[in-house]
């Protein structure tokens, strides 16, 4: 009697791969059709890339996207952390209360801003302004900075009657830096009406924090012109408060620190005061970003699923197409089992495949998005110049909605689980022409002779 | 007298078609002994073919016993008789089923790389038994590129790659020429003595029928000794 060796994998392997991908092309002496002449399980590795292509695209310019507008929103906007102040509270209690949030661990740095509305008007037209009335500290953080892109002028506006001007802002007042705009807002009520309050500001810079929703209509003053400009029933003061980690669990911490501070020293009780994370304060703006990703997400995710069914529909057929090569195989002594498994592998080894060449191209793509994009925006513009010379520039991602620059956020874990989850849909598929393979029965090759 | 190697006792089969019932063995006993060659001659449809199933396990019988090289047919489950297939029996049939995507060493080594040996072994047997059937020079052609004749002597070498104790082959000859069939009946003589295994043999070709050291005549469900 023989001894016969465990069931080992690499015949398994071997069998899948050339059963599947044919004789490799490298020093191969087979005729021309026996050369990876399954161009199906080539085709279906192909399916299974591009579908995932999108996905990393996807994933990644978004991921990027909301990070680099959160990033603008928190460094140039909200601040990392908000505590609200009731608008008449002292400077004196002001400055205390920023000394005592400075000396908290994980705190860098904190500011006073003033917020509200008003009227510009130039004689290029008026539109709403929203009012921002900072301190130098806000201008002085390295996160604002790194930011804010000042297009001409100055970053702040040093006197009191100057502004600096969001981008958009000044280009629809048609202003630059030296002209004059008139801001109007509403003084406070009185005998129960409301008037208007008329104030010329010098534009002493323009200033873009690259995401136009953003900063489209920024009037840029200093917080003491604002505090005596704004009406107090619309307005809103607070300290803002950078940390060394906006997006790690310490933000809550600090949070509550300042809120007991608050406590301690019987400023809670006082109603107007009151402390917010960032995420708190524009919940909604990023709850809207995260639900368009994930169904973005779906929809390519979707497109994954239809070509790893599309790979266990090829492996089907090729299942039927070849029950007699199947059937000899058994005769020959190969167990269901293993019938089963050349082909459960070969499936989980075109879904492997087909993810790492689209992960690959996915990732290069995702990197070089904003040259691509580039280029075929140049490309579409030269072809409609020659075509309509008259015709408006094309721009690809609006400058409205989306950033100017997309920074690319890859992310490691989201290609592990992506790769993964590819390579388990694709054995997963493969699991029904696997069963049917192993269902072959050898006898069929007695009954084909006869 | 030497033990023998497949003994089969009763052994009956029958297939239903429909309400009618055809009875291909009726408690036929057959027996033959280790290095022997037997052939089986019948007229078609007498079941010759699905006695060579039973004996190499592709079909199920009725009852009766098949003892094969010390193994209870009977006894073996669904499942284990895959490894009976792999180590016990080689199969030829009339048409030579080589996988048209591999070479003809690569035709031959398979059943044995997926029956436990390693590559390289798995190769150099294949080798010397496309040797030992005259392909040598044939090892790296596919079956598109063999004639009948050759691509028979490669389903012949890939039969015995495993060292079975029982050679099976079904009409061998049936699909070839006269000259390619010559050489065929003369390799097929030699097999239980370059290969030491024992040949049975299914056979309309009265030729083919002479190589054997017992005839067997199979009518009306049972084995008749014929010589």
């Amino acid at each position: 009697m023989h001894t016969i060796k465990a069931h080992r994998l690499q015949p398994l392997v071997f069998l899948g791969f050339r059963f599947l991908f044919g004789k490799p092309l490298r020093n191969s002496s087979a005729p021309t059709a026996h050369r990876g002449k399954h161009g199906a399980f080539w085709g279906a590795v192909l399916g299974i890339s591009v579908s995932i292509v999108p996905l990393y695209i996807v994933l990644f310019v978004s991921n990027g996207m909301i990070q680099g507008i959160t990033d603008r929103y928190l460094e140039t906007k909200t601040s990392h952390l908000q505590l609200s102040l009731p608008l008449g509270v002292s400077g004196e209690t002001r400055k205390k209360l920023q000394q005592d949030i400075l000396g908290l661990k994980g705190v860098i740095s904190t500011s006073f801003e003033v917020d509200g509305v008003g009227l510009a008007a130039s004689p290029g037209g008026s539109v709403s302004a929203q009012v921002r009335g900072l301190d130098r500290f806000m201008v002085a953080d390295p996160g604002f900075k790194k930011f804010i892109q000042v297009d001409s002028g100055s970053i702040f506006p040093e006197k009191q009657n100057e502004a600096v001007l969001g981008r958009y802002l000044a280009k629809t007042l048609g202003v630059g830096v030296g002209d004059t705009v008139t801001l109007i807002t509403l003084s406070d009520a009185y005998e129960g009406q409301m008037f208007p309050k008329l104030n010329v500001f010098r534009v002493a810079g323009i200033v873009s924090s690259g995401y136009r929703e953003l900063d489209a209509n920024w009037f840029i003053v200093q917080s003491e012109t604002a505090l005596r400009l704004l009406n107090p029933s619309t307005a809103h003061a607070f300290i803002g408060v950078k940390t060394a980690d906006p997006y790690g669990p310490t933000l809550n911490g600090i949070a509550s620190e300042i809120h007991d501070q608050l406590v301690q020293s019987g400023l809670s009780a006082i109603p107007g005061f009151s402390i917010r994370t960032w995420r708190d304060i524009e919940h909604s703006l990023f709850a809207s970003f995260s639900s368009t990703k994930s169904t973005l997400i779906l929809i390519m995710a979707i497109a994954i699923i239809v070509a790893a069914i599309n790979l266990g529909s090829a492996l089907t057929t090729y299942v039927i197409e070849h029950r007699t090569e199947i059937a000899v195989l058994r005769a020959c002594g190969v167990s269901s089992q293993q019938t089963a498994s050349i082909f459960l592998l070969g499936g989980a080894a075109t879904g492997t495949l087909g993810c790492i060449a689209g992960s690959a191209v996915g990732i290069f793509i995702s990197f070089y998005i904003n040259q691509i994009l580039s280029g075929i925006q140049a490309a579409i513009n030269f072809v409609s110049r020659l075509l309509a010379p008259a015709s408006h520039p094309v721009t690809l991602l609006n400058p409205d909605y989306y950033l100017e620059h997309i920074p690319i956020s890859i992310d490691w874990n989201y290609i592990i689980l992506i790769v993964g989850v590819g390579i388990a849909v694709s054995a997963l598929v493969s699991l029904v022409p696997a069963v049917k393979s192993s269902r072959v029965a050898p006898a069929e090759l007695i009954r084909h002779g006869e | 007298m030497n033990d023998p190697i497949i003994e089969c006792r009763a052994l009956t089969k029958t297939f239903s078609s429909g309400t009618e019932v055809l009875h291909i063995l009726e408690r036929a006993d057959f027996s033959l002994d280790k290095g022997k060659i037997c052939t089986i001659l019948g007229p078609s449809g007498s079941g010759k073919s699905t006695f060579l199933a039973i004996l190499g396990s592709l079909e199920r019988f009725d009852s009766g016993s098949v003892r094969i090289d010390g193994y209870e047919l009977q006894t073996l489950p669904e499942k284990s008789l895959f490894v009976f297939r792999r180590s016990v029996v080689g199969f030829v049939f009339q048409f030579h089923f080589l996988l048209n995507d591999f070479n003809a060493l690569e035709n031959v080594a398979l059943p044995g790389y997926m029956a436990g040996l390693s590559r390289n072994e798995a190769w150099k047997r294949a080798q010397e038994l496309l040797d030992l059937v005259g392909l040598r020079n044939r090892a790296h052609h596919y079956p598109s590129q063999l004639s009948g004749g050759e691509r028979q002597r490669v389903a012949i070498a890939r039969a015995l790659i495993n060292r079975p104790s029982v050679v099976l082959a079904d009409e061998p000859t049936g699909n070839l020429d006269a000259a390619s069939a010559k050489e065929l009946r003369s390799l097929l003589q030699r097999l239980p003595n370059v290969a030491k295994t024992t040949l049975v043999l299914v056979t309309h070709d009265p030729e083919l029928a002479n190589i054997g050291d017992t005839s067997f005549l199979l009518k009306d469900g049972h084995f008749e000794c014929i010589r």
